[in-house]
């Protein structure tokens, strides 16, 4: 008997078209705090620290940046793998579920709405809307989907899928505008036009690269690869241009 | 009745293990011969976290970006700190030696990271003399010394080479191991 409804995903993460704009010019300022890839553990918005382990998330105020002060510690659930802050609300990802948590009060997150999966999700969101999800397979169960989910989040407490588009190997992933950015480990880099948010529709695949992440700036995208990093910058069209790769 | 109650609850007792118990098939519990997968990253002996010479990325880990400047994780040795002003001309700035490293995150000149299970604060004003200002000792559970965080195939710990101190991301070949 197949397993075939058991899906192990592997990397999750959650980010924010809207995000992009603040996280740059958070990413500039002096004192602010810089921009992660999707595939973090540790984020920082509202002057607090969150972190996520296998189960739990920790909130640290940085009212004294030098010693964080402990002020929540919360059971998510089991698999957690990523957090990813937007607006005022924490999107959590783990390997069966997303979870949304408000940061009203930033020193204790507050859990608003969960949307599960088949042991598996990636969660990207774009304008509040929207979120992307990434499914990896890979497994110990026979789990046959790689894919871009997408899901309406319009009401936060119950998420639901409008669209999929099927991938190979699909780990992080990045927003700019109405460009959508999947890496699809050693099948490439994925760019999917979101002007339709509901409906990405694929343009381009960038190759040549194992790529697992990236951060997408105002000028800049750089992407976490197999062996260290390359940095690409934005050409004609959706050109984008290696201009340079660290890798010893 | 009493006894009905007691046989229903077993039931449902069975069949809750029997969903979760589903033996895995064979044919598809073989392992891929070549996926992206982690492996485990030794270290003999923990070491203090220091600015160091820039090095050499051998298990380019999680990427960070700040006022310019290029953050990557060696997975379970530290930090790369790269200046990327020129994009076309990346230069390695620094290396911060933090044992056990996974995550970092950074406000202002303070750069949180992860040093094994402790939440460490550093002072990162002066990028080869980087100063420890705060630990939280045991502060949450990141890294598992027997298997990395994700579920999937792994590349199995080999004692012989040492103590875990982190998990690598890499393209695995005929990897034996399975979380």
């Amino acid at each position: 008997m197949k397993n075939i409804l058991i899906i192990l995903g592997i990397g999750i993460t959650i980010f924010f078209a809207g995000c992009s704009k603040t996280q740059n010019a958070d990413a500039l300022a002096p004192n602010g705090s810089g921009q992660g890839g999707s595939l973090a553990r540790f984020t920082i918005a509202h002057n607090h620290l969150y972190v996520v382990d296998e189960q739990k998330l920790y909130t640290y105020s940085l009212a004294n940046p030098e010693k964080p002060v402990l002020h929540n510690v919360t059971t998510v659930g089991i698999n957690v793998e990523t957090i990813y802050p937007f607006k005022d609300m924490l999107f959590i990802g783990s390997q069966d579920a997303m979870y949304v948590y408000s940061l009203e009060d930033p020193s204790k997150p507050d859990h608003q709405g969960t949307a599960s999966h088949v042991r598996a999700c990636d969660p990207v969101v774009a304008d509040g809307d929207v979120a992307y999800v990434t499914v990896r397979s890979g497994s110990t169960c026979g789990g046959t989907l790689n894919a871009l989910l997408v899901y309406d989040i319009k009401n936060i407490n119950s998420p639901y899928e409008v669209s999929r588009r099927e991938l190979n190997n699909p780990w992080g992933l990045g927003v700019k505008g109405n460009r959508l950015y999947v890496c699809d480990g050693n099948a490439g880099l994925n760019i999917f036009d979101i002007t339709d948010q509901q409906s990405p529709v694929l343009i381009k695949k960038i190759s040549g690269e194992t790529f697992y992440d990236v951060i997408v700036t105002n000028n800049l995208l750089i992407a976490m690869i197999d062996g260290g990093t390359a940095l690409y910058e934005f050409g004609e069209g959706d050109a984008l241009v290696q201009v340079a790769k660290i890798t010893n | 009745m009493k006894t009905l109650q007691f046989i229903t609850y077993c039931g449902i007792a069975l069949m809750a293990f029997a969903v979760s118990c589903t033996p895995f098939d064979p044919d598809e519990n073989t392992p891929p011969k070549q996926t992206e997968g982690w492996a485990p990253v030794y270290a003999p002996s923990a070491t203090a976290i220091k600015s160091a010479a820039p090095r050499t990325i051998e298990n380019g880990g999680k990427i960070y970006i700040k006022s310019g400047m290029l953050y990557q994780i060696e997975s379970g040795k530290g930090v790369h700190i790269l200046n990327i002003t020129d994009p076309k001309n990346p230069q390695k700035v620094s290396f911060i030696e933090i044992p056990g490293c996974q995550e970092m995150s950074i406000m202002g000149n303070v750069m949180y990271a992860n040093n094994v299970n402790d939440l460490v604060s550093l002072d990162i004003s002066d990028l080869n003399n980087i100063v420890e200002k705060d630990r939280k000792k045991d502060a949450f559970h990141l890294l598992n010394k027997n298997h990395p965080a994700s579920r999937g195939w792994f590349e199995c710990i080999d004692p012989s080479k040492g103590e875990v101190i982190g998990w690598e991301l890499k393209t695995l070949y005929s990897p034996k191991c399975l979380y």
